[in-house]
């Protein structure tokens, strides 16, 4: 199992996109081929998915993203399978309550603590 | 094709663009960079390579003069001028009108080397022009910057003035139209648009100095774009002319240098880091028929989201 942790607060990953992108500029010269020229941010952006147990945790996340100038912050995955560690800037995060009666996400936490999915969107610096 | 733009500026980066401007005519280039980050601050030297990922050369190299931050883009405008900006900001000026500086037997060469090292550039070259300021009295000099008074001398002998992108200061016989042993740079492709014309804006077929006193001198010929016996007039006027022979010399270099037409192409090419202003490069357009060699006398390096482009006056 990989844990991951966003600046120091544990979260459930359940689903990572990568996406890159990147400004392409078409010139045109008279007697010959289009020309592409390529320009801008080649820094990968991850959409994650998550699980995060409690509303302190929840709280955490959420102040990740208030200023953008307080980062950048550490997403960082360790496990047998997966390990990974890299500074991003939060650049929107989405908090959906789950509705449940326990949560066994997080073992060292209460079971009735409250379950939110989150959709967190990070810009590599 | 598709290439990598790239670029790297002193203690700057997030660059969204840059600018770069030359010019035959221009005291000196200027930079402009818009960027995210940067350490820079006012009279820092700056270095940038502009370019691709695969040919990055150095592009400029001079000073910040001014320093703009936009808010709420939270963005930086940095605008900055090469080494020759130093010969315009020095303002020659004597603590006491008797005490200015004097030279006399002094040849043009080393009289505007001696003007650029008053303005801290000392990376100089020149051309050797045989001419000699001060042989029957001082040349004095007060009250006027150094590049404005090295200008004047070029503009006696037809000379040119100018900062080349490692920062040497050049003094030299570079006239603003290709001359018998210029070579072509290389041959520009990649053209996007282009505008071809001729004009009798600049033509001169009468040159005037007003040297000291008793020394004047004149030269005329006639233009085959001009009415028979028509003539278009400058005037060169200096005290520091002191003999016939001089005045006559500068009368001469002047009508050669100004009784032409121009011929004109301005266009703009895919981004090339490799051109830069008072280059010879070779040209074929089938479009307007231009061909040859050609002078650039303007070059300007667009760099930014829009892509890289290269405009450019030349000149024949």
């Amino acid at each position: 199992m990989t844990a991951w942790y966003l600046n120091g607060t544990r979260i459930t990953v359940v689903d990572l996109k990568e996406a890159r992108e990147i400004i392409i500029a078409k010139l045109q010269p008279l007697s010959e081929g289009t020309y592409y020229q390529t320009f801008g941010n080649i820094k990968p952006v991850f959409t994650l998915t998550a699980f995060v147990v409690g509303t302190a945790d929840k709280t955490a996340i959420t102040n990740l993203a208030t200023y953008s100038d307080n980062g950048p912050y550490t997403l960082t995955a360790s496990g047998t399978e997966y390990s990974y560690s890299a500074d991003f800037y939060v650049e929107k995060v989405d908090f959906q309550w789950i509705t449940s009666y326990a949560q066994n996400f997080r073992p060292d936490k209460s079971r009735t603590d409250l379950i939110f999915k989150a959709a967190i969107t990070l810009d590599a610096v | 094709m598709s290439r990598q733009l790239d670029c790297d500026i002193t203690t700057t980066s997030h660059i969204t663009s840059v600018t770069v401007s030359e010019a035959h005519n221009q005291p000196s280039s200027s930079m402009v960079i818009n960027a995210v980050d940067t350490a820079l601050d006012m009279g820092d030297a700056v270095t940038a390579y502009v370019g691709y990922d695969d040919n990055k050369p150095k592009m400029f190299e001079g000073w910040v003069k001014n320093l703009e931050k936009k808010v709420p883009d939270d963005s930086f405008i940095i605008t900055c001028n090469d080494e020759m900006v130093k010969a315009t900001d020095f303002f020659i000026a004597s603590n006491t009108p008797d005490s200015c500086y004097k030279r006399r037997n002094i040849s043009a060469e080393d009289l505007v080397g001696e003007l650029l090292e008053m303005a801290q550039i000392t990376d100089y070259t020149h051309g050797t022009t045989y001419f000699t300021f001060g042989i029957t009295r001082d040349v004095e000099v007060n009250l006027i910057s150094a590049y404005d008074m090295s200008k004047t001398i070029a503009d006696i002998l037809a000379y040119s003035i100018w900062c080349d992108t490692g920062g040497t200061a050049h003094f030299e016989d570079r006239r603003p139209y290709v001359m018998d042993d210029d070579t072509p740079y290389k041959t520009i492709s990649g053209i996007v648009n282009i505008t071809h014309r001729t004009s009798e804006r600049d033509l001169r077929n009468r040159v005037v100095v007003y040297g000291a006193s008793d020394v004047y001198a004149v030269a005329e010929a006639e233009s085959p774009y001009l009415p028979t016996g028509f003539r278009k007039t400058v005037v060169v006027a200096s005290p520091w002319i002191d003999s016939q022979q001089m005045a006559q010399d500068a009368c001469d270099y002047n009508l050669d240098k100004l009784n032409r037409l121009t011929e004109e192409v301005s266009l703009e090419i895919i981004g090339d880091p490799d051109i830069h202003a008072r280059q010879v490069i070779s040209l074929s357009d089938t479009y307007t028929g231009v061909s040859g060699n050609w002078y650039v006398y303007t070059c300007e390096h667009r760099w930014g989201e829009g892509g890289y482009t290269t405009g450019m006056e030349l000149r024949k």
